[in-house]
């Protein structure tokens, strides 16, 4: 009796598959070859059922990265259409719209005067684009469940422009700091409270109100 | 000498096809294509699998682990939404592409 996984993953032993797809790919085309030579078996074929088993498994020499190749579409596809693309989306329509009104004069109102307690740093709201955040956030998430994706990545996909300010904050403070010298504590905070309330924290609140809805519905692979 | 797309094509029709009904597991969708075209048709584990796995990727077919009568355990394959709505145009195709084959057969015999 041949022992048809180990021989499919040797097999596959020269592929790029992950070991993890490795594993999968070959426990199912042994259950492939089983089924084969027991078949053939049944019917006894003149051909010994081994033998045409073993012929299918050889018959394509590069198996392996024809499978990889199949596989790596499926993870390409997957992320780009269930990340990537939902993600861009939130991320352009934040930056456009938020040129669009900034072109149009509608200027951000400060809330809060914390310009006598925080050396004059205050949070900003920007009004028609947070009421703008919501739908973008919704679509990003309602397009990367219909991809297929979890709710992770449906979360991640939508607050992508507010975890690129996120980003772009610990990134550019300290580099401010750096080159124009090290403000005293009591400046440092409030700017870096006012800033992420400002870019970070209200935004992504009024994307993550569009998301919440496509948290709640079963996507593809939930189902799955 | 059938094209590569052409051949891709049936191959997804004949696939598509047989899983428009209970899924089954690769063996399986061989066999039964095998036997529903008196053998016209023959996927080996070689040709079967990476179609398979293109076509899981294009969210046409969903797969899953299950298990056969017997107890073992399979991938078994069956159509998504997508996939179904794929199967309709494309049997058009293929349909039209054969009926106008056979009429450029005929003026050629004619």
């Amino acid at each position: 009796m041949n022992d048809w996984h180990r021989e499919v993953h040797r097999k596959l032993a020269d592929s790029k598959l992950s070991g993890a797809e490795r594993e999968e790919i070959s426990r199912e085309l042994a259950g492939f070859l089983e089924d084969l030579c027991s078949e053939s078996h049944s019917t006894s074929a003149g051909e010994s059922s081994a033998a045409r088993a073993t012929a299918e498994l050889h018959e394509d020499p590069y198996l392996g990265a024809h499978l990889y190749r199949a596989r790596q579409e499926n993870n390409m596809n997957d992320r780009t259409k269930g990340f990537w693309l939902p993600g861009l989306l939130s991320l352009v329509g934040t930056v456009v719209f938020f040129a669009i009104f900034e072109t149009a004069g509608l200027h951000p109102y400060r809330v809060g005067d914390f310009s006598s307690s925080m050396n004059h740093f205050g949070v900003t709201i920007f009004l028609p684009w947070l009421c703008v955040l919501p739908f973008l956030g919704a679509a990003s998430a309602y397009f990367s469940r219909r991809a297929g994706s979890g709710r992770t990545l449906r979360v991640v996909a939508g607050l992508l422009p507010v975890l690129g300010f996120l980003t772009g904050f610990v990134l550019v403070v300290p580099l401010v700091f750096a080159v124009n010298g090290m403000p005293g504590i009591k400046a440092i905070v409030p700017a870096i409270a006012a800033g992420v309330l400002t870019m970070v924290v209200i935004p992504g609140a009024a994307l993550f109100l569009g998301i919440a809805p496509f948290l709640q519905a079963s996507a593809r692979r939930d189902a799955a | 000498m059938i094209s590569a797309n052409i051949k891709r094509g049936s191959a997804e029709l004949a696939i598509l096809s047989v899983l428009a009904g209970p899924p089954l597991h690769g063996y399986e969708i061989a066999r039964r294509i095998e036997r529903q075209t008196n053998g016209t048709l023959r996927f080996t584990l070689a040709s079967l699998y990476p179609l398979l796995y293109r076509m899981e990727s294009r969210g046409w077919l969903r797969a899953a682990w299950g298990e056969t009568p017997a107890g073992r355990a399979r991938r078994y394959y069956r159509l998504t939404a997508a996939g179904r709505k794929k199967l309709a145009p494309l049997r058009k195709e293929w349909k039209e592409l054969f009926r106008a084959l056979a009429r450029l057969a005929e003026a050629h015999h004619a």
